[in-house]
């Protein structure tokens, strides 16, 4: 046994790159699916999951088919109050086929002594048809093929961002299929199962694909160099599989205090048997 | 005599054919960068710091503590 993850030693990661890279700014993004089983003691684990990534300063987080489990309004209730920007380009009203979440944002970032940056991320999911869900204001949620949608959006996003990013939470061979076809795409940082790029800057046409695995056993760090006329000069990756080697970062461990035992007496007044959560184990 | 004239010639020579040999046509390569660890541990490497930084994780499916 050798548990890999945990946002303890994601946070001591995160504190150490900054220290690495001390000018460097960072974007710290989620490819979606982050929530737990759709239970009160799941529910309580993907608010202070979210809580937790907050803190460490995550700035924009995808939506998952599997966020929308409970339908719109609960994944609401538990970002409800974060600063996390949610984002979703292909997750759309049935009515009306408008986005149900913002479809894509722009992430002004700047280093110490560096001028600013600013990253356009959009978010997709895999082209589902029969995926129906309850969404906001009696219309449900449907998706809409991801090239389809990010064809229309890539192209306002490129005006305004330097760097064009696509968080993806479908298959690689998904993602190879939106390079070939939407042109104007720096990175799509994806997961999708088990599926764990090297440390190898995979490219297809200009687009560089990295894919972090899945659990948050994971990280993955992108290094980007920009030339002074704005173009992505070279790109370095490192993925973080974070094993007991990775120190856990003790104001994070003390703060996860509280919210596990707020599951742990959930768990209790559910009879101690309640349906196992995916998380924490 | 003849032969001593003879012994340094023949030095000369040698050692002509052997510079000559010895005589560099290609450059080293230089030795690759090699970035040192800049954490402790050694897991985190150090660098120029880029124009941007980019970490991210998914498919977290709530676990706050390590998995497996």
């Amino acid at each position: 046994m050798n548990p890999s993850g945990g946002l303890a030693r994601r946070a001591w990661l995160i504190e150490q790159v900054k220290k690495a890279l001390p000018e460097s700014p960072v974007l710290l993004a989620d490819t979606g699916n982050f929530s737990d089983n759709p239970t009160p003691a799941g529910d309580a684990k993907t608010r202070a999951l979210l809580e937790g990534m907050t803190r460490l300063g995550y700035q924009v987080a995808n939506v998952g088919e599997r966020d929308l489990t409970a339908g719109y309004d609960a994944l609401m209730e538990r970002v409800s109050g974060l600063p996390l920007k949610l984002v979703s380009s292909n997750l759309v009203r049935q009515d009306s086929k408008e986005p149900v979440f913002p479809p894509f944002t722009v992430v002004k970032v700047q280093g110490k002594g560096r001028k600013e940056i600013k990253v356009g991320v959009l978010g997709v999911v895999r082209f589902n048809p029969v995926f129906q869900k309850s969404g906001p204001t009696g219309t449900n949620i449907v998706i809409v093929p991801p090239s389809e949608a990010l064809a229309k959006l890539v192209p306002e996003v490129r005006k305004q961002a330097d760097v064009v990013v696509v968080l993806a939470a479908l298959h690689k061979d998904d993602a190879r299929a939106i390079a070939h076809e939407v042109p104007g795409i720096d990175f799509v940082l994806g997961a999708f199962a088990n599926m764990i790029s090297g440390t190898e800057d995979e490219v297809e046409g200009t687009t560089h694909l990295l894919y972090v695995g899945n659990q948050g056993k994971y990280v993955g760090e992108s290094r980007v160099s920009i030339a002074p006329e704005g173009k992505i000069a070279s790109v370095a990756n490192y993925m973080h599989m974070l094993t007991a080697r990775y120190p856990d970062d003790q104001a994070t461990l003390d703060w996860m205090a509280g919210p596990l035992h707020k599951v742990q007496d959930i768990e209790k007044q559910a009879g101690g048997a309640a349906p196992a959560a995916a998380g924490g184990h | 005599m003849r032969i001593r004239v003879a012994l340094a010639a023949a030095s000369l020579m040698l050692a002509g054919t052997v510079l000559a040999q010895s005589a560099p046509t290609v450059a080293t390569p230089p030795a690759p960068a090699v970035n040192p660890p800049a954490s402790p541990q050694g897991l985190i490497t150090a660098g120029r710091s880029p124009e941007l930084e980019m970490l991210f994780t998914g498919d977290v499916v709530g676990f706050l503590e390590p998995c497996g």
